[in-house]
């Protein structure tokens, strides 16, 4: 009770000794070890944060929440949706879902019998987070680059041509996952909900 | 803004929804909710064909069936305007207050706003 009064509100937190912690772990595992060497605990910290250098963090890769999404804001980002839709515009927001924000965004359609594209102006998206298979950010230097032996259609040419391919593609899944479905196997719904 | 937020901004404006099963629905947005359930008036929904049209007076879509919603590019301009709002009406309430009115309410208001921690920091030696 004595320390109790003479606590300050600008005083470290004191129940979040790592250091103290491990060492007590490590004697634990291996019995008593030489004496750790006086220093200041509080080195090394940052605004409070009770992280010593060597406890070891999550590589920054294993970061998947939501929350990875920050470094794609205000980037020029191509989003491949579950349907095979392809939307390329700047990712201005997200959220916890998911969803996120494309603005100034265009449709990629595709013929890849004849490699011809076209791109359909679509404005801004509220895309649900749910449908979204994945998002890459666009490399601006190489953004005006058509692929080599890719050709840009108009889209009255490539639209009937993109929406036939999309269809066969359709109907090679479902005969696909007749067949399996003979063999017992469940159908997996890649594309389809 | 969040998604959501842009979202709850669109009511009262035209937009389209493309549901998950590839139906399209042109209507404007009546009103919505966190969950992104809509309800949506003028409707002309559109077969996932692109084929069928129908006109319908007013629809409820639960949110989990939506793919994707686009809405105009004015709506961001709409956000920005409603934010500068709220932040003057906000500055002058607290202006108000600081000058002499019901203290405690304005603080809280402006505490909330940005951290409003600073105030209590002195308080208490060792």
């Amino acid at each position: 009770m004595e320390n109790m009064n003479k606590l300050n509100v600008n005083d470290q937190p004191p129940m979040l000794d790592w250091e103290a912690h491990l060492r007590a772990q490590q004697q634990q595992d291996h019995g008593p070890t030489e004496p750790p060497q006086q220093s200041n605990p509080y080195e090394g910290r940052v605004l409070g944060g009770a992280v010593p250098r060597d406890v070891p963090q999550l590589p920054p890769q294993a970061f998947t929440t939501s929350a990875q999404l920050l470094e794609l804001v205000d980037k020029k980002v191509n989003v491949c949706l579950r349907d095979d839709k392809f939307i390329q515009g700047v990712m201005r927001s997200y959220d916890n879902y998911g969803n996120i924000v494309v603005k100034d965004s265009i449709e990629k359609l595709y013929c890849h019998a004849q490699k011809l594209f076209a791109d359909v102006p679509r404005g801004m998206f509220i895309i649900r987070g749910e449908n979204i298979a994945m998002i890459g950010e666009i490399d601006l230097d190489k953004d005006d680059d058509i692929p080599a032996g890719w050709t840009r259609a108009d889209v009255e040419v490539v639209f009937p041509l993109h929406k036939a391919e999309s269809e066969a593609r359709k109907e090679e899944v479902e005969r696909k996952e007749a067949n399996l479905a003979k063999l017992g196997f469940v159908p997996e719904h890649g594309m389809e909900f | 803004m969040l998604p959501l937020g842009l979202l709850t901004a669109a009511q009262g404006h035209a937009m389209l929804v493309e549901l998950k099963n590839g139906e399209t629905l042109n209507g404007h947005l009546v009103s919505c909710d966190t969950w992104m359930n809509l309800t949506l008036k003028e409707v002309v929904q559109t077969s996932s064909d692109g084929d069928k049209f129908f006109r319908i007076a007013e629809v409820y879509v639960r949110g989990n069936n939506i793919k994707y919603m686009r809405v105009a590019d004015e709506i961001v301009d709409i956000v920005k305007e409603q934010q500068a709002k709220d932040q003057a009406a906000r500055a002058a309430r607290t202006g108000q207050d600081q000058r002499g009115g019901h203290g405690g309410r304005g603080d809280r208001g402006r505490g909330m706003g940005r951290g409003g921690r600073g105030r209590g920091r002195g308080r208490g030696g060792s």
